[in-house]
This record gives C-alpha cells, sequence and structure tokens, in this order.
C-alpha cells in the first residue's frame, strides 16, 4: 500500500505512480466506467473485497473538487500551477 | 470555454483572505471594491468576456452604469444575451470593439476595469493610453491579471510561458513591473502593482469537468487545455492607478 498522503493511505503504490505521471491514467481512475480497466491495467489479480476497497477510495478523491483531486496528485508531484 | 466556465471567464478569483470560500460573484464584488466602484460610478469594462462581472457589479452598486468591451463576437452575442435577460439593457451596454481603440468620448468614465484581460492587447501603452483618453481626470483604472515572473526564466520556464500564452491567444504576458512601467507611461499618477495572496482556481478546474454519479470526466474545455497544461511561471496580481 502507498504510503502517501490520506487519501493515497489504502490505494496501491504503483497506482498512485502511474497517476503521477500520467494524466490520462489519473481521468480513468476518477470515473468508474473506465476506472476498473485502468485498475487491471497495474493489478490485474486485486480480489473483489480489495476492489471494492479501491473503489471507495478513489470515489472520496472522484467526489473533491477537480482542483483538490488534482491537488492530490500534486503533492506526489503531478499538478497545475497554483 | 464559454459553455464550460459559466459567466465568467477569469481563471483566478480573488478572495479576502487565506481561508475564505469564493465564487465569481463574491470575487467580483470584491474586485470592484478594490477598483474604487463606488454607486452611481460609470464603468468600462474592458475585456468584458460574456458579461458576468458586468451583472454581477451593477446588482451590488446602485445606479452603476457599464459599458462592456469586447472583440469577440461571440462573447459579444453571449453577453447581450445574459445581459437582456437579467433585465439590465438599461444599464450594461455591450459593445463589439477593439479596446485600444475605444468607441467613446473622451473623459466619459469613472472607473476602466481589466478584469484577465491585458494579456491579449498588442501594445499596453498604447492601450493605457486609450483608457486614459476615457477617464475623467481623477478616474480609476483597474488591472488584474497573471502576471509572468520578473527576473530571468530558465529554458523550461520559457518554454511553459509560451505554451501557456499559445493556449489563451496572448501575444506576451507581462511582467506586473512592466505592466506598472506601461501604466505610468501612458500617464496614470498614484500607481500600485502587488501581487495577490488568495487566489482560488477551483471555479477555473471546476470548469474542465463534467460531473456525474460515477466521478469526473474532462469535457471539450478540458480536453484543450489540460493536456496542454504548461505550469507557466506567473501569479495573480493587480495594479491600481488614477488618471
Amino acid at each position: 500500500m502507498s504510503e502517501g498522503p490520506e487519501y493515497f493511505a489504502n490505494i496501491q503504490e504503483e497506482l498512485v505512480r502511474r497517476a503521477r505521471g500520467d494524466l490520462d491514467f489519473t481521468l480513468r481512475l476518477l470515473h468508474r466506467e473506465s476506472r476498473e480497466d485502468a485498475i487491471r491495467e497495474v493489478h490485474p489479480k486485486l480480489s473483489g473485497n480489495q476492489l471494492s476497497e479501491l473503489h471507495a477510495r478513489l470515489d472520496d478523491v472522484a467526489n473533491m473538487s477537480f482542483q483538490d483531486a488534482l491537488e492530490r496528485f500534486r503533492d506526489l508531484n503531478f499538478g497545475p500551477f497554483i | 470555454m464559454v459553455e464550460s466556465a459559466g459567466t465568467t471567464l477569469q481563471s483566478g478569483l480573488f478572495k479576502q483572505t487565506a481561508t475564505a470560500g469564493t465564487d465569481p460573484e463574491t470575487s467580483t464584488r470584491y474586485l470592484a471594491e478594490l477598483a474604487g466602484i463606488t454607486p452611481g460610478s460609470h464603468v468600462l469594462d474592458a475585456g468584458c468576456g460574456v458579461g458576468g462581472p458586468a451583472v454581477t457589479i451593477v446588482r451590488a452598486f446602485p445606479d452603476v452604469v457599464i459599458d462592456g468591451v469586447t472583440i469577440s463576437e461571440v462573447q459579444a452575442r453571449m453577453a447581450r444575451r445574459l445581459v437582456t435577460e437579467a433585465g439590465l439593457a438599461n444599464r450594461i451596454r455591450v459593445h463589439l470593439a477593439d479596446f485600444h481603440r475605444l468607441p467613446f468620448r473622451a473623459e466619459l468614465f469613472d472607473v476602466v476595469v481589466y478584469f484577465e484581460a491585458i494579456g491579449h492587447s498588442w501594445d499596453r501603452v498604447a492601450l493605457f493610453r486609450e483608457s486614459a483618453r476615457v477617464l475623467r481626470p481623477g478616474g480609476r483604472l483597474y488591472v488584474k491579471d497573471l502576471f509572468r515572473w520578473e527576473g530571468p526564466l530558465t529554458d523550461s520556464q520559457r518554454r511553459s510561458m509560451k505554451s501557456f500564452d499559445e493556449v489563451w491567444a496572448i501575444s506576451s504576458s507581462p511582467t506586473l513591473s512592466e505592466t506598472e512601467q506601461a501604466i505610468r507611461i501612458a500617464g496614470f499618477c498614484d500607481v500600485e502593482a502587488r501581487e495577490h495572496p488568495y487566489i482560488d482556481l477551483r471555479h477555473f478546474f471546476e470548469s474542465m469537468v463534467s460531473r456525474d454519479a460515477a466521478g469526473i470526466r474532462l469535457n471539450d474545455f478540458g480536453e484543450a487545455f489540460l493536456r496542454f497544461y504548461p505550469n507557466p511561471p506567473a501569479s495573480f496580481g493587480d495594479v491600481k492607478a488614477t488618471r
């Protein structure tokens, strides 16, 4: 699991690393329709429970303001001028 | 972007304190106060966009009359519709014109404001001379914008700034001191320039996405803008001056 900020506490580190450097991947994680395929690209063998937990965490990020969502990723060196 | 951003095209909303929340209307009322707009003022909104700030200001300040100028036919059409729908056509007039050559007589206005507009000028001294022409003696000029950082930039920062200017159709983003200098050369006095410490970009970023129950998607504006996001070496600030 990621050791990063609270919102990433239970998000797999490899997902966070990929999101940090790839805007398209970040955006795919922020919408449920595209999220599962994105997750499976990185972690094809997650259990149902792990996937549910991951959805809940990523829903929290997607429900923030878009600026906040980007800031969460900016904390990991991705993001806009502010 | 016009469809996404609503009634203001400004990207950075000014707020009065670090912890204050804000929205376009609250920010515009604050800008109007900073600009020295008072009840009864005749105001020129130079680069008025789609008219949201003008509507907010006349609602907040009794007897204020605003002439807005935009060079965009699309913006002028949208602004006129907004003004008419708001029932404010008797207090806000929208003109399709180049703000370097204003269609107004000399000394007509009490206040001239530029809200994130001067970047579109090809000659800022000429721009501010035109402001000075249409302001009455003692009238106030107010410029709010995103300014390029002072001093030499790294190659990477220069590239970012160039990309930013291209995305926004800006000839060349000025620094705060360059803007201050242009205003002085144009004949203004009591020129005060500063970086503004409290900025909110939530409205701007929110305008880049569509939301539904399943999350966030980039809309057309987000697609056009965020992919070219250049992280420009620039900060928000304002300049006040007196004619």
